[in-house]
């Protein structure tokens, strides 16, 4: 008798668990893609497609655009900017052109380069981090070749970004008429991201910028030192430069556009850029045919889903349109299934 | 003479092999021989250690790693780790190094454990105490110590430490009994023999008197076989010669029993010992996922190593253009440069890199080298670069998965046995899903198919057949009612005849009484009979014996060579036993010879019908063969009685005869068989008897249903292959219908075995075109299927290498005709041959996943032979269930194991391994998370909770194992669409950002999010968005694939992708102070502030799943495998009952449903509906009922 109890004993203790998990039988729901499931799935998934391509496609159309390539058209300048040798000499271009339609609304300046390669792996990595928030000017670490300079100074900013910064300057005026041109009045403040301009730079902390930099060098292409790249502006300088801080912001392809300046809009430009004759005077600096690549300046309004371009709204109507076939074709095959089905269980 | 000793030399060296040396001489307690002796070449024997652990605490650390780096994928991480450690790469060492280092330490624990486990039992073995004879005073010693020569003494219960020469017992007459249960797996009691010579010393001064020498054969693997002699030198005389044969050895691992000591002396020790020669060394098992695993990573190998090589040439066309080599803002430093034209040292002057450079451009620093030297630095980063490819953590995934995973069968409640109390163990968790793979099932029979539990069912005596009243519990009844007469009542010749039989089978076996003499005294009083305990080599003979008790006469003991019977009127009847003729294999039958009270001497025969009839001249042949006939088809073990009477010279010339033959020193077991052949004739058959050995529990539904999942079932035993036969039918392993085809000794005899193979394979080959097809099905009645009985004899003929080398011949044809028969039944097997069965198979030209259940010890070869061994915790020790891969405790289990968790199991590792290969594709932070934590959680989940089909429906239906057989899942078909869905998929994301970026102005605006954000998208972004959509992708695609979705699923899956998403932002919203770059600060966060990053991610999303999904309902509409078909059955059965699931029935039952096409549409019409229904029921069933037409209809 003790000993039967004894068995039944160990019999328990070795007994799995009678719980749901251990015995995999744990309360499922079984997705099962039954036909009408699928085709409604497949239906919905198309016509969201399609509603969303047609909106961005109509949105992308109200969208002004113009961009004018200027190396060709500036081609003394590009051939002067060839030779290292010139680098002080000034060369300006003036670019005439005529906007038939008014763009309304905030209008942007962006330049854009062809063939500027910001994604190579020894590119990105040059740059000192501790140096731009600002703690410790000396620290280059990994900005050689332009970690110092001939006289063993170390350079601020450091690295091959900062050193290769766009150091063009775009002015686009207004022809009213033959004889009256006005600048049309950009702001070069809010282009960069927030956290950018307050958080991932900041100046070294002393009384006015110049003697914070002191004992280092300018980076060996620049032709003014990191606290002078804004005379009008001087919060606008040293590390806190919007133009800097786009610049440090490397892109993803050799093909990129970067925010130059935003519309200012105030007196004649309160609703936008109005239909007439302008003119970008862009004193040339940046040397691009050294590596054949190219550079031009773009105009451009902007609305919720971004730039001029049909390619995101067309992939979704073509998304939407396969997926509509897709569902059709499936629904033919279903039926005629179904057909033969039933003519099976009535033999 | 110098031949020979180098003879002996190169002998002894290359011991192990068989019949090198041809004999060993032991001295017997280490005693010298007189002088005079022969002279012999001294042997070294190996001390009696056994060994069976892997590692030693010294070369753990180097044999593991070197173990585990023979694993390619360990390897080509560490050469990656290697290459990153030495040359500048964007990865950071150590990115690719912690796993690594993780998989390998957790491996190596695990394997420590394991050989620590080893080395504990074998120390345990090793050390445990030895009594042995020294200078005739009985010492104790450890285990390990013994040595050939020693004499040893062994007490009941106690296991022999090595292989012995039995010398003396305690019994009187020189016996003693053993159990070899955990050597062959018979659990029945054998009897030894003491050497004639020496069972007079009993005590340990005697037994050190002892001088003797014993010559005997090398050790070698067969149980059953031993060969030697003992030389007895007693004072002055010349020696005594006495033959020894197997009965006089006993054998390590066998116990003793019934025996209070013996004395032995070791001949085999260690390794050498039959035991240990019977045992493989336990490989390492794969699975052939886990092969087809590494060819595709080989693949993907492949794909690296071309794209690393495509890049390196790119990156040189690129250079060749000195503009874009180094472009005016992106200068080289000056030792980047001098590297260029000089080393490849890199500017920190990486010590490793310097010394590597030194050793390989030690011998100049020629130009060419140096470039050749540069590119290939150039190459091994790019192969660092894409080595995400490979992904590391798939490995510690399916280690995971497997592991936990295999829990689940521990688990399972419906494996656990109530009886013995015992659940399922697992005992390697890497082979769960080759459970899903099994085309093979091996079966031991005693103790797997059956109980190895006799029951005495019937006997016929003259045609008259007597059935005992079922008689439990042990109760006598009363001697008249016992029996039940079918046919007329006998006359009174008949009734001679009768009580003639009744004695013949108390008298005509070897079976002992034993005597429980400090039990109550008065138990031999003749009404409590009962209470005597037979014990027998034999179990049919127990269950004759105490069935014939029943049927009123009761043998009593064996007593001073007088048998003793109780009679039906309780009077004791002696008989004198002059000889028995014991049983053996060949011949199938054994015999006595008795004198009675009366002086009459009768020699009484009982053996098989095959073995009996021939030697038959008088008797009732007919009537009896029939009955006979009708036994052995509803699965009985039968045996015939026959006798006869011996006038006194005859027996004279058979005494002579058997002398002759039994003091032969050569040939003697021919001799004797001889002898036997002579003396076992003309004889007058009396009866026949019934035992059945019981199956166990739902064995026949096993099988059957393992029959029809396409699983094709052998059976492979040690017994008789007439029980065996009887016990297929039984469990419907053989039906009526099959056509038996033998490949035996006897036939061979008769033909040559050339002849006889291509005759079988021409009967075979016949019906093969239409088999091909339907053997599967196992269940229509028309058709002709072919069951394969082969012995162990023949089997060795088909193995053994002929002389003219063209040895693959006959097995060729072997295999043709396994492979066309829908069971094989293999007899009289000994352990090491079941084990080349498997081998055979398993190395045939389909590689078919092999599957060796077994219950005792002598199964054990097997089940470490065949890629999943199985257990069964048996009542015969735990030999097998220890060196198994899975045990459980009854064989009925295997159904669920192979066909629910097995199928499962496949399922769910294939889907893993295909969703690793797939979902491989930055900030170095990102790329160890991406594998490890952001999408390996789900799919480790997935992989342990997925069912893609209920249990119940599996087990309902086993036609949809084939769905996954022969790796199903994991073919290159599969392999390929999941590689192209991963490329496409890669694309989307790529060029859908790309052109994003390119083309549209991804900007958001300021004026709908906050107000200064007219932000550019930098190369962060742009990352961080593909990596988006793809760890969304990727986890979408799983729960696509989800049948099945438990709480937990959900939670996984969605609680990953909110990880992914929580993480971002943490990672990207703080500063971290450890991190010497911000890179991703806030970039997760304004790519969300952005609309169009929005629609994009959307879109990729979608375009990245939709030709998946397509794929899937297509398919699923169009070429509907099984298993879908059920899937959505049950949907329609919830729905529409009556029709539909008829329908559904029939459809996924029915053989053509895993072929499409033209047979589905054609052949459901001409198909009688639900044909094997009446089928599966005229069959005779003893066991199990009509579960064959259960299994079929589920829902009728």
């Amino acid at each position: 008798m003790t000993k039967m109890k004894k068995t039944s004993q160990i019999c328990q203790s070795k007994l799995p668990d009678n719980t749901a998990l251990k015995q995999q039988q744990l309360p499922a729901y079984r997705l099962q893609l039954s036909a009408t499931g699928v085709l409604s799935g497949f239906f919905a998934t198309g016509a969201f497609c399609l509603g969303v391509g047609i909106i961005l496609i109509l949105s992308a159309k109200s969208i002004k655009e113009i961009e004018i390539k200027y190396t060709k058209i500036c081609a003394n300048c590009a051939e002067l900017r060839e030779d290292a040798i010139n680098f002080d000499k000034e060369c300006t271009c003036s670019i005439p052109f005529y906007l038939s339609e008014t763009m309304q609304g905030n209008v942007y300046l962006y330049y854009k380069l062809y063939g500027f390669y910001q994604n190579l792996y020894r590119y990105i990595l040059s740059r000192s981090n501790s140096q731009l928030v600002g703690t410790d000017l000396k620290d280059v670490g990994n900005c050689a070749p332009f970690s110092k300079s001939h006289n063993g100074t170390p350079i601020a900013p450091c690295g091959a970004i900062a050193n290769s910064i766009f150091n063009d300057t775009i002015i686009l005026s207004y022809n009213l008429n033959s004889s009256i041109h006005m600048e049309v009045p950009m702001l070069r403040s809010g282009i960069t991201w927030w956290t950018d301009k307050y958080v991932k730079f900041r100046n070294p902390s002393a009384i006015n910028l110049s003697s914070a930099f002191t004992g280092t060098a300018k980076p060996p292409y620049w032709s003014k030192p990191v606290y002078e790249l804004d005379l009008e502006d001087t919060e606008n300088n040293g590390f806190l430069n919007d133009d800097f801080i786009v610049w440090m912001r490397t892109a993803a392809f050799p093909t990129f556009k970067k925010l130059y300046r935003r519309l200012n809009r105030v007196q004649y430009f309160i609703e936008g850029l109005p239909a007439g004759n302008y003119s970008f005077n862009i004193t040339y600096n940046f040397p691009v045919t050294r590596f054949k690549g190219e550079k031009s300046v773009v105009l451009s309004t902007l609305t919720w889903s971004g730039g001029s371009s049909l390619f995101l709204g067309l992939t979704y109507t073509v998304t939407g349109a396969v997926t509509w076939l897709a569902a059709f074709s499936m629904m033919a095959i279903h039926l005629m299934l179904k057909e033969k089905r039933t003519l099976f269980i009535q033999r | 003479m110098d031949c020979s000793l180098v003879r002996t030399l190169v002998h002894r060296y290359c011991a192990g092999e068989e019949n090198c040396v041809d004999s060993r001489t032991i001295y017997v307690g280490h005693r010298e021989p007189p002088p005079g002796a022969e002279a012999y070449i001294p042997q070294r024997h190996p001390d009696n250690r056994i060994v069976s652990s892997k590692y030693t605490f010294w070369n753990f650390i180097p044999k593991n790693l070197f173990e585990q780096f023979r694993r390619i994928a360990n390897f080509y991480f560490l050469i990656i780790f290697l290459v990153q450690l030495i040359i500048d790469t964007p990865t950071s060492p150590v990115t690719s190094g912690l796993p690594l280092f993780f998989v390998i330490t957790v491996t190596a624990i695990k394997q420590g454990y394991e050989d620590w486990l080893r080395h504990k039992a074998d120390n345990a073995m090793n050390q445990c105490p030895v009594h042995f004879i020294q200078h005739g005073k009985l010492v104790r010693k450890q285990s390990r110590k013994l040595r050939v020569g020693d004499i040893v003494m062994v007490k009941e219960d106690e296991t022999f430490p090595c292989d012995l020469i039995f010398l003396s017992s305690s019994r009187g007459d020189g016996t003693c009994h053993v159990t070899t249960a955990s050597l062959d797996g018979e659990s029945s009691h054998k009897t030894h023999y003491a050497v004639q010579d020496t069972k007079g010393f009993h005590t340990e001064e005697d037994i050190d008197g002892l001088h003797a020498t014993i010559e005997c054969e090398q050790p070698q693997p067969d149980l059953y076989k031993f060969v030697g002699r003992i030389n007895v030198y007693s004072d002055r005389n010349d020696p005594v010669v006495r033959p020894l044969g197997s009965e006089n050895l006993l054998l390590r691992g066998a116990t003793l029993k019934n025996t209070e000591k013996i004395f032995g002396v070791a001949i085999y020790t260690g390794m050498e010992t039959k035991m240990a020669l019977n045992y493989q060394s336990k490989s390492q098992k794969r699975s052939a996922v886990e092969k087809s695993m590494n060819v595709f990573l080989i693949v993907y190998l492949c794909i690296l190593v071309s794209k690393a090589l495509i890049n390196t040439i790119l990156k040189y066309v690129w250079q060749s253009e000195p503009f874009r080599d180094e472009p005016w803002y992106n200068h080289k430093t000056e030792s980047e440069r001098q590297r260029n034209l000089i080393t490849l040292a890199r500017p920190e002057g990486n010590a490793k890199c310097q010394i590597f450079v030194v050793l390989v451009m030690g011998r100049g620093n020629h130009a060419g080298l140096s470039q050749f030297l540069r590119a290939f630095t150039d190459f091994l980063a790019f192969m660092v670069l894409f080595n995400y490819i490979i992904p590391v953590s798939m490995y510690v995934t399916v280690e995971m998965q497997k592991f936990l995973g295999s829990y689940f069968i521990t688990w399972d409640e419906d494996m656990f046995d109530e009886d013995t109390g015992e659940g399922p163990l697992v005992n390697t968790s890497d082979l769960n899903e080759e459970l899903g793979q099994v085309e093979y099932v091996f079966t031991d029979k005693t103790g797997t198919l059956t109980e190895n539990n006799m029951e005495f069912k019937e006997c016929c005596i003259e045609g008259h057949v007597y059935v005992p009243h079922a008689v439990c519990n042990g109760q006598v009844l009363p001697n008249a009612s016992g029996i039940d007469m079918i046919d007329s009542s006998p006359g009174a010749g008949a009734r001679e005849r009768e009580e003639l039989f009744f004695r013949a089978l108390c008298l005509c076996h070897t079976i002992q009484v034993k005597d429980d003499d400090d039990v109550d005294g008065p138990r031999k009083s003749p009404d409590s009979g009962k209470s005597c305990v037979y014990i027998s080599s034999s179990p049919d003979e127990v269950a004759l014996v105490e069935g014939i008790q029943r049927l009123g006469f009761t043998y009593l003991r064996l007593k001073e060579n007088y048998m003793e019977i109780l009679n039906r009127e309780n009077g004791v009847e002696r008989f004198e036993l002059l000889e028995i003729l014991s049983f053996d294999s060949v011949r199938r039958r054994m015999s006595v010879i008795v004198r009675s009270a009366t002086g009459e001497i009768y020699l009484f025969c009982k053996g098989a019908d095959s073995s009996i009839f021939p030697r038959v001249i008088e008797g009732k042949v007919d009537q009896i063969r029939s009955r006979v006939e009708r036994n052995a088809v509803e699965g009985l073990r039968t045996l015939c009685v026959a006798y006869k009477r011996l006038i006194p010279e005859e027996y004279e010339g058979v005494c002579t005869l058997l002398q002759a033959a039994k003091v032969a020193l050569q040939d003697r077991e021919k001799k004797l068989a001889e002898a036997y052949e002579q003396i076992e004739k003309d004889l007058i058959l009396l009866g026949a008897t019934a035992v059945e050995d019981r199956l166990q529990e739902k064995a026949a539904d096993t099988i059957e249903a393992l029959q029809k999942a396409g699983i094709k079932v052998w059976v492979l035993t040690g017994d008789k292959m007439e029980t065996a036969a009887a016990t297929c039918y039984a469990c419907k392993l053989f039906r009526r219908n099959t056509q038996l085809l033998e490949l035996t000794t006897k036939k061979i005899e008769e033909q040559s075995l050339h002849d006889v193979l291509f005759e079988l394979s021409k009967t075979v080959l016949r019906h093969s075109g239409s088999l091909t097809r339907d053997n599967f099905s196992g269940l229509s009645a028309d058709m002709q299927d072919h069951g394969l009985i082969i012995d162990g004899a023949a089997l060795s003929l088909i193995m053994k290498p002929r002389e003219d080398g063209s040895c693959g011949n006959y097995r060729e044809l072997f295999l043709e005709i396994c492979r066309n028969c829908s069971a094989v039944l293999c007899c009289r097997m000994a352990p090491l041959q079941k084990a080349q069965i498997v081998k055979l198979i398993k190395l045939s030209k389909e590689h078919p996943i092999t599957l060796a259940i077994g219950d005792g010890a002598n199964d054990v070869s097997m089940i470490l032979e065949a890629h999943v061994g199985i257990g069964v915790i048996g009542k015969e020790g735990r030999q097998a269930a220890r060196n198994s891969d899975y045990a459980i405790p009854k064989f009925k289990h295997l159904k669920k194991m192979l066909l629910v968790h097995g199928h499962l199991y496949y399922i769910r590792i294939s889907e893993l391994v295909q969703y690793f290969f797939y979902k491989t594709l930055y900030d170095t932070a990102y790329l160890t998370l991406y594998n490890i934590s952001f999408t390996s959680l789900p799919i480790l989940l997935y992989s342990l909770m997925e069912q893609h089909v209920s249990i119940d429906t599996l087990r309902r239906d086993p036609s949809l194992y084939r769905d996954i057989a022969k790796n199903a899942l994991l073919r290159w078909r599969v392999f390929i669409y999941w590689t192209f869905l991963g490329v496409f998929d890669a694309l989307v994301f790529f060029f859908g950002a790309y052109f994003m970026f390119e083309n549209t102005t991804v900007t958001s605006n300021g004026q709908i999010m906050t107000t200064n954000t007219h932000m550019i998208f930098g190369n962060w972004t742009f990352g961080t968005l593909v990596f988006t959509v793809m760890v969304f992708t990727v986890t979408l695609k799983l729960a696509l694939d989800t049948h099945y979705w438990t709480w937990i699923n959900h939670f996984v899956i969605w609680g990953s992708l909110l990880f992914y998403v929580v993480f971002s932002l943490l990672w990207g919203g703080i500063i971290w102070p450890f991190l010497s770059y911000q890179r991703m600060y806030f970039v997760f966060i304004q790519m969300l502030s952005s609309g169009p990053a929005w629609l994009v991610i959307i879109l990729l999303i979608t375009v990245s799943l939709l030709p998946d999904v397509l794929k899937k309902v297509l398919c699923r509409q169009l070429w509907p495998s099984a298993t879908e078909k059920v899937q959505s059955t049950r949907v329609h059965g919830q729905s529409r009952l009556p029709e539909l699931t008829l329908l559904a029935c029939r459809r996924s039952s029915s053989p053509w449903a895993t072929w499409p096409g033209p047979h589905a549409k054609q052949e459901p019409l001409s198909w009688p509906p639900l044909s094997s229904l009446p089928h599966s029921h005229s069959v005779p069933v003893p066991h199990g009922g009509t579960t064959g037409g259960q299994a079929i209809s589920p829902d009728l």
